[in-house]
């Protein structure tokens, strides 16, 4: 249990510092240093149910934290918060742990506990030829928490991260450590539930609700992911005309258009992302657009500078600027578009891992995250143009990312092609004023909605009950499977109840 | 004009970060991301050197290392013919080996 270490009462600040609050018990983890990776697994899940039984027994409450990456206090609890992000162990299953009729080769599977990171998990899987299936805008999140909350690139027809995941080991107390998948496509068997000493649970609800649950359904200790041969990324970052742009961002008919890509161009990407200045709407949008390729026999990685991979988070530059002159945010963006924007690359080709890399600069940036079905992303770019007429400048860009729909009950990106449209600014009160307004613009325009998990937003429980309908009660109904009452409280905080996420009903017998 | 000001609002006077490309960060062992040692540069650097010990990162080493130096510390070094530099050295631990 020396593993496990209280230190007390500490300020805790997530990486965008929107969050700074005091918890009364960080705790720290860590693996055993010697012993076979297994063995280590397995010691730590016992750390964890023995932590959390007595944290049960005292009727406190207790959150897991990863990369800290989220700008909600999501990751975010005042009595306890246990750090993860030493829990990196990570494993490819053998072909005598899965079910051969579902899955043909173990190697595309990678076991990750909770605490490793995706850039950890890409290194890993880069070395054996392997990729993820998706990867958000960086790669500093750690597995638990980027599913967690719904991470999500612009994966046009795949999806989030969450949606490569085909298992989750989950422990709730003592005598409740659960492999929770999905009935419909039961990819593990007994002989690797029996490995981890988990109880093998296969439930399509179950598991819907769970891969996507904001830390309310128990301490994810482990994930396993559906991974594939790794593969190139073909980049081409240019402006597109505005014609273009328009008729992509509601239909992504890519063969109806005439892209500046060369070859690829007709072809439908794997990746296509729109960076738009609020303003000067007008002018051509800058697009990136990432087509996949099969994978080298041989890699060699593009050179490690800024301008070769992806905008380094140069909101964070901006944030600077316009906190120390404030009223400047028009000029500025206009100013500093070309570097707010990236760079122009033409059919540059890399990995995903180096093509999503490290983000270097963080502070107290803003972002907020809509999805909203595909059809109505330029009449939500209209509405919020003329929210900006109405309201006064911001100080942000806005961007549009697509991603398919999610078999998650809560992910966001719950229409069949989300739009998800992005505000990215300067963390001010201007800001806040201007996202608060947008959910009665968009109930005027009948555009459906729902807000990133992860960042800023301005829900509460009758929003989310609006945004996502009966899925929100079945989602909360399915704790009853793998939980009771205090259980649920104890995985609560006060954020998640806020939004009734902390909510228990008592609909099902339990999985015992 | 504007950047002129702009720069001199947010600068540092320098910061350098070396960074591991296949480093991943993580917090150290007591919960801190990153570690801060504030050191007194003298004698022209001859007396910078400065030794951590590898225990707050798990053994695993440093994903990244950042050396900052402000608008005071430049100033001192000026005043002082480079004899004397305050800088703030950050570290990041590398995640733990398996």
């Amino acid at each position: 249990m020396d593993r496990i270490k209280h230190t007390g009462p500490k300020l805790w600040t997530n990486l965008h510092e929107s969050v700074i609050s005091m918890t009364s018990d960080l705790i720290t983890s860590g693996n055993a240093r010697v012993g076979t990776i297994l063995e280590k697994y397995n010691e730590t899940a016992e750390d964890i149910a023995q932590l959390l039984s007595e944290t049960l027994h005292s009727q406190k409450k207790i959150r897991a934290c990863g990369g800290k990456w989220s700008i909600t206090p999501v990751a975010f609890e005042k009595t306890a918060i246990i750090e993860t992000d030493h829990l990196n162990l990570r494993w490819t299953p053998t072909s005598s742990e899965t079910n051969p009729m579902i899955i043909q080769d173990p190697k595309n599977l990678l076991f990750a506990q909770c605490g490793a990171k995706i850039k950890s998990l890409s290194i890993y899987l880069r070395d054996r030829k392997k990729s993820l299936k998706a990867s958000g805008a960086s790669n500093g999140q750690t597995i638990a928490g980027a599913i967690s909350c719904g991470t999500h690139g612009s994966a046009i027809d795949f999806g989030s991260i969450h949606d490569s995941v085909v298992g989750l080991n989950i422990i709730v107390n003592k005598n409740k450590n659960y492999y929770i998948q999905r009935a419909s496509r039961p990819v593990m068997n007994e002989t690797f539930t029996a490995s981890i000493n988990a109880i093998l649970i296969n439930d399509d609800e179950l598991f819907n609700a769970a891969v996507v649950s904001m830390g309310c359904f128990g301490f994810i200790h482990g994930v396993m992911l559906e991974t594939e041969d790794w593969f190139m990324l073909k980049n081409y970052t240019k402006n597109i005309t505005l014609q273009d742009a328009e008729l992509l961002m509601n239909t992504l008919q890519f063969d109806a258009v005439n892209l500046p890509t060369g070859p690829e161009s007709g072809q439908r990407p794997y990746h296509f992302k729109l960076l738009i200045n609020p303003f000067n709407p007008a002018k051509n949008p800058k697009a990136e657009i990432l087509y996949k390729k099969p994978g080298p026999d041989k890699y060699i990685r593009p050179p490690l500078n800024d301008g070769s991979t992806y905008p380094k988070d140069a909101l964070g530059f901006i944030a600077k600027i316009t906190q120390n002159l404030p009223g400047t945010d028009k000029l500025t963006i206009n100013l500093l578009e070309s570097s707010i924007f990236p760079k122009d690359i033409d059919g540059a080709e890399a990995l995903l891992y180096d093509t999503f890399s490290d983000t270097s600069l963080h502070g107290k940036t803003f972002a907020c995250a809509i999805g909203i079905p595909l059809d109505k992303s330029r009449q939500m770019l209209s509405a919020l143009l003329k929210l900006i007429d109405d309201h006064g400048s911001i100080p942000a860009i806005f961007a549009l990312r697509f991603i398919k729909k999610s078999k998650a009950l809560m992910a966001f990106s719950r229409f069949e092609h989300t739009c998800v449209f992005e505000i990215d600014g300067v963390r001010n009160q201007k800001m806040t004023d201007y996202i608060n307004r947008i959910p009665a613009i968009l109930r005027q325009n009948n555009i459906p909605f729902t807000f990133h998990w992860g960042k800023d937003n301005p829900a509460d429980l009758t929003m989310i009950a609006e945004m996502y309908g009966t899925d929100f009660p079945l989602w909360v109904s399915q704790k009853s499977k793998i939980m009771n009452s205090p259980e649920a409280a104890m995985f609560s905080s006060e954020y998640t109840d806020h939004l009734g996420l902390g909510n228990w009903t008592p609909e099902y017998e339990e999985y015992v | 004009m504007l950047l002129i000001i702009c720069t001199l609002c947010t600068s540092g006077c320098y910061v350098v970060h070396l960074k591991n490309a296949d480093g991943v960060i993580v917090n150290s062992s007591d919960g801190n991301q990153p570690e801060k040692i504030k050191k007194h540069i003298l004698w022209w650097g001859k007396l910078s050197e400065i030794s951590v010990s590898t225990d707050k990162c798990v053994n695993s080493g440093f994903a990244k290392i950042t050396v900052k130096s402000n608008f005071f510390g430049s100033m001192v070094n000026v005043l002082t013919l480079g004899f004397y530099r305050p800088v703030t050295i950050e570290y990041y631990c590398n995640e733990p080996c398996n």
